[in-house]
């Protein structure tokens, strides 16, 4: 149904009463969403909870998105503020490192996603040692595949600058993922 | 090359298929049960007049503008008196001060 509305339109459609449309919304920007959360969070389950929020929140204010064309814009605003008021919650409390809230897979689990699990919190681990734009610029580019363009957009920094972040965390990427594995 | 791409994928949130739906339900069960749903306005209406909002104050904005052009336009070319409407010649409509009564009227 909704697939090719603008998002524009499904914004109108949702203020009408249409909860489909917004679900739709949500489908549409969840990565997205996602991808800003872990970049400042540096933890998949906190940017889970973030992101959710951030979409309740949007879902609730949503009559006062001034410009329903750009939701996606406005949407990354607020997940950008809810990860950083979670942060400051989380210093507060002095929670466990981030590398200890990766949950321990059973025992009984195959192979792979022992594996799996073990690549993941080496990833989790060294991306937890970028500074949090070029985590978020990182996570952006090489899982959500966004052009520099879109990146620049969404975070306020300028192309150049996004360029010159990926670089960097690639290369910081890198070194950190050999070093871990030779470990 | 330092500038290809980080192999990511084993932090994609849809690694596990089941993910999108997942999150999408959490979304939905958590605005069911704390947000108000649409439309909780006064004007029920709020969402499709705010599309043409902008266009009926533009059309109210033209049509008061020509309003007043019209009836200025009017009284520009229009009779200004009584006797411009009749005919009278201007000579004629010169205001003379209101006439003294008459002599040997009734007292």
């Amino acid at each position: 149904m909704a697939t090719e509305l603008t998002d524009e339109e499904l914004v109108h459609r949702t203020l009408a009463g249409e909860q489909d449309a917004f679900a739709e919304l949500v489908r549409r920007h969840r990565r997205a969403a996602l991808a800003r959360a872990l970049g400042l969070l540096g933890d998949p389950a906190e940017a889970d909870d973030i992101a959710q929020e951030a979409f309740v929140h949007a879902y609730e204010q949503l009559a006062t998105c001034r410009h329903p064309s750009r939701f996606s814009a406005w949407l990354l605003t607020i997940v950008h503020r809810r990860s950083l008021n979670r942060l400051r919650t989380i210093r507060r409390r002095r929670l466990v490192p981030l590398d200890d809230t990766i949950p321990t897979e059973r025992h009984d689990a195959p192979i792979r996603e022992l594996e799996r699990a073990d690549l993941r919190a080496r990833l989790v681990a060294a991306l937890s040692r970028l500074a949090p734009i070029q985590r978020e610029i990182v996570l952006l580019a090489d899982i959500e595949h966004w052009s520099h363009d879109q990146i620049a957009q969404a975070t306020g920094v300028s192309v150049l600058m996004s360029r010159r972040h990926l670089s960097d965390a690639r290369r910081r990427l890198r070194d950190l993922l050999s070093s871990s594995s030779s470990d | 090359m330092t500038d290809d791409p980080i192999d990511l994928t084993a932090l994609d949130p849809d690694a596990d298929p089941d993910a999108e739906a997942r999150f999408v339900g959490a979304v939905m069960a958590r605005i069911a049960t704390r947000a108000p749903a649409y439309p909780t306005r006064a004007d029920a209406l709020w969402g499709a007049s705010s599309l043409a909002r902008p266009v009926l104050i533009a059309a109210s904005v033209a049509i008061v503008v020509a309003g007043i052009v019209m009836v200025r336009a009017s009284r520009d070319t229009g009779p200004q008196t009584v006797a411009e409407s009749l005919g009278v010649p201007p000579l004629f409509q010169i205001v003379s001060p209101p006439a003294a009564p008459a002599i040997g009227g009734p007292r």
